[in-house]
């Protein structure tokens, strides 16, 4: 069986953890009305149960704080099983959450992260939003914050001749300030400040060996819904320190289904298109089972991907294409 | 002995890491992959010929950052049997609920926060507060109000079990490891096998992924909870354990006569029942020793009955959990329950004459002793669960087959 590899990279207590827990509890009502199965594995679903409920005990409680979740210590996997409603599994998903710390570390946690990277279909790329929108017009907050060279650099090292293509979702998180309720919009300025705060990497991306074989895409993500942006200090050692709110409201994130849509699509698509030979094994399962592929095209059209609204596709509109 | 120790400093720039340096068994992800180590757990095992006790997850009381706890992992590894026998004992003492607090501050005491403005982690260790003698020493002087020593492991050593976390479980795990960690004790074959994971306590583990690492003795709160039977309180004494786990050298009569007695019950299987029954009605200890080491009547495990031939269709469906009896044997009938303030039991078609088993609020754990049935035949006990409202939240039907040839 051919699984589905996903990295999540970002800074150390960006929420990659919490992003999981979000689309775990989102994704039973995204799926909803189609045919498609996703089952998280026992333990899975044991992990991410747990750090929802951590999550959720802090509906009711009005702080100010620079974190409230436990970070990642140790590198783990999350893994869903895809089939059609009551029948076998197809494929798995596996979601490689890593600590933070790992991007910048020289040790052989980093040489970890960049192999599972290489075999990886997709990368999930967490971003500091207050980090990204609340720096200056040199993005030094961002810069530091959102390790943005590291991620350049491991990219550099990592997506070298590859030859099955890759997805890249770039997930703003801890948006919640930037979202505009009456709209359903983010703040158009929150994909602008992306396209310049990733210059150097999108423009890597962009390149003559990579444009075929790389999509780009931006979901935002409210991986909790109830804690926004509330200032940046400077600390003594001049380092920014984000001060969040975490208001009194339940926890209720928003659009975290949409990171897993786009993955889908990806897949599906590149099912359907058979680029390079890659996911022959699920075109096969797919075409042995119509209501399967329409299953998956449900839950993955461009009805249910959103691309408007802080939504982007930057690159690869054809290794998305379902038509 | 080395001492790997991992937490991080108290500035959002500082994230986890490995002091002095990231031990080369996190690199083995049959182990790392095994525990969530984010939340408190224990891994006993052997790695590179070197003994090692892996306890994660230990929160810290005096580092914190913003809302978010810190939790502290640390790692002993030793090729020295003295040492080796220390962490065996370290691990037992981790496994205790009740001195939990007390090891996470004896962790703590070894940080020292922001040592030098230059050091990029954040934080220094005092390895020689965190050597095992020396909390083996400090977490031993804490006052046990839940003694540990009334309960005592009856599991078969050589056999690997797999257990739901809960407290009764844990402390018999402990017992069972203070008695190996006994300087008496020789270090049984098994702990000497190199690249073995021998125990895991963790949250969210399965019982694939234990059975996969071949986990000797494995604790989750995902393992589900099995009815037990066993033959009677008596085979609780750690007789039947310390026979089988490297035997003390103080007790070498125990041994030989413990081989006699095996001698006697194999070459007399035709007056094996009887004899059982004469010795069960007398309670001793010896007895018990007896009893338990007939394979006939040790500890058995009842699985949900699906292939039961025996039971009538009708009934099958009610029937949960299903086992062999021979005449007049004693049973103890165990199960856990999460969420049951009250068990009552009854026998077949005796409904109305529902008696309250014994319940530990505590462990979850409710049980009922029975003497026997004096004839052959098959019974039903039927097992009801009641929430605190007093409403019935289950129902089990145990069927036991009593047999006087089984």
């Amino acid at each position: 069986m051919k699984e589905i590899k996903v990295t999540m990279i970002g800074p150390s207590s960006v929420g990659k953890t919490s992003l999981l827990a979000a689309i775990y509890d989102q994704y039973k009502p995204a799926i909803n009305g189609t045919d498609l199965q996703i089952t998280p594995e026992e333990s899975t679903k044991a992990s991410l149960k747990t750090r929802l409920e951590e999550l959720k005990n802090l509906d009711n409680t009005d702080f100010l704080t620079t974190e409230w979740t436990r970070r990642t210590t140790e590198e783990r996997t999350y893994t869903f099983e895809l089939s059609k409603r009551g029948g076998n599994t197809f494929s798995k998903i596996l979601f490689q959450d890593y600590p933070g710390e790992w991007l910048n570390s020289n040790s052989s946690s980093k040489q970890k992260m960049e192999d599972f990277l290489r075999e990886s279909d997709a990368v999930i790329i967490a971003i500091d939003t207050p980090a990204l929108m609340e720096s200056k017009s040199d993005f030094d907050w961002h810069k530091k914050r959102n390790s943005v060279e590291e991620i350049y650099n491991v990219f550099e090292t990592v997506y070298r001749n590859i030859i099955s293509p890759k997805l890249i979702i770039l997930a703003p998180v801890r948006c919640e300030a930037y979202y505009i309720k009456e709209s359903q919009k983010y703040d158009t300025e929150l994909l602008n400040r992306i396209k310049k705060g990733y210059e150097q990497l999108l423009n890597h991306l962009d390149s003559q060996s990579l444009i075929d074989k790389v999509a780009v895409v931006v979901t935002p993500v409210q991986t909790v819904g109830n804690v926004v942006f509330n200032s940046i200090e400077i600390d003594e050692r001049k380092e920014p320190k984000i001060i969040f709110h975490k208001t009194g409201g339940k926890y209720q994130p928003i659009d975290s289904e949409q990171p897993l849509r786009y993955i889908l699509r990806f897949v599906l698509s590149n099912s359907i298109n058979s680029r390079w030979g890659m996911c022959n094994w699920l075109r096969k399962g797919l075409n042995l089972d119509k209501d399967l592929k329409e299953a998956v095209n449900k839950f993955t059209d461009s009805s249910m991907c959103k691309t408007n609204g802080g939504f982007a596709i930057i690159q690869g509109h054809s290794l998305l294409n379902i038509e | 002995m080395k001492i790997y120790f991992k937490t991080r400093g108290d500035s959002q720039k500082q994230g986890y890491s490995w002091k002095i340096t990231e031990p080369p068994l996190m690199k083995e992800r049959q182990i790392t992959s095994l525990i969530d180590h984010d939340f408190f757990s224990i891994v006993l095992g052997r790695y590179n010929n070197n003994l090692y006790l892996l306890i994660t997850g230990l929160e810290s009381k005096k580092n914190k950052y913003g809302n978010s706890s810190i939790e502290n992992s640390v790692l002993w590894e030793s090729h020295n049997e003295s040492e080796e026998k220390d962490l065996i004992h370290l691990a037992a003492l981790g496994l205790q609920d009740h001195l939990k607090n007390q090891l996470e501050s004896k962790i703590d005491d070894a940080i020292k926060l922001n040592p030098d403005k230059e050091d990029a982690d954040g934080f220094a260790i005092d390895f020689n507060k965190i050597e095992p003698k020396i909390i083996i020493d400090k977490l031993s002087k804490v006052r046990n109000d839940e003694s540990t020593e009334s309960i005592i492991s009856n599991d078969k050593p050589n056999s690997n079990y797999l257990a739901p976390d809960n407290l009764e479980r844990k402390q018999k795990l402990a017992s069972e490891l203070k008695e190996l960690a006994s300087e008496d004790t020789e270090m049984p074959e098994l702990l000497k096998e190199n690249n073995r994971i021998f125990v895991v306590v963790t949250q969210n583990a399965t019982e694939s992924q234990f059975k996969q690492a071949k986990v000797w003795r494995g604790i989750s709160n995902l393992i589900e909870a099995k009815l037990e039977i066993t033959h009677d309180k008596e085979l609780r004494k750690n007789v039947l354990g310390r026979f089988f786990t490297g035997i003390h050298r103080k007790d070498f009569r125990l041994v030989i006569v413990g081989l006699a007695l095996i001698l006697v019950v194999s070459a007399y299987p035709l007056y094996s029942s009887s004899l059982i029954n004469y010795l069960s009605q007398k309670n001793k200890p010896s007895i018990a020793l007896l009893v338990a080491l007939m394979p006939s009547v040790e500890h058995v495990i009842i699985k949900p009955c699906t292939t039961q031939t025996s039971i009538p269709p009708s009934t099958q469906e009610n029937v949960t959990s299903c086992m062999q009896a021979k005449i007049n044997q004693p049973i103890l009938l165990q199960g856990y329950s999460q969420q049951a303030e009250k068990v009552m039991y009854s026998l077949e078609n005796q409904e109305n004459e529902l008696s309250p088993a014994q319940l530990s609020l505590e462990t979850k754990i409710w049980q009922v002793n029975l003497n026997g049935f004096k004839t052959a035949g098959e019974y039903k006990i039927q097992v009801q669960e009641f929430n605190k409202e007093e409403q019935v939240i289950s129902k089990k039907i145990i069927l036991i087959n009593v047999d006087v040839n089984k």
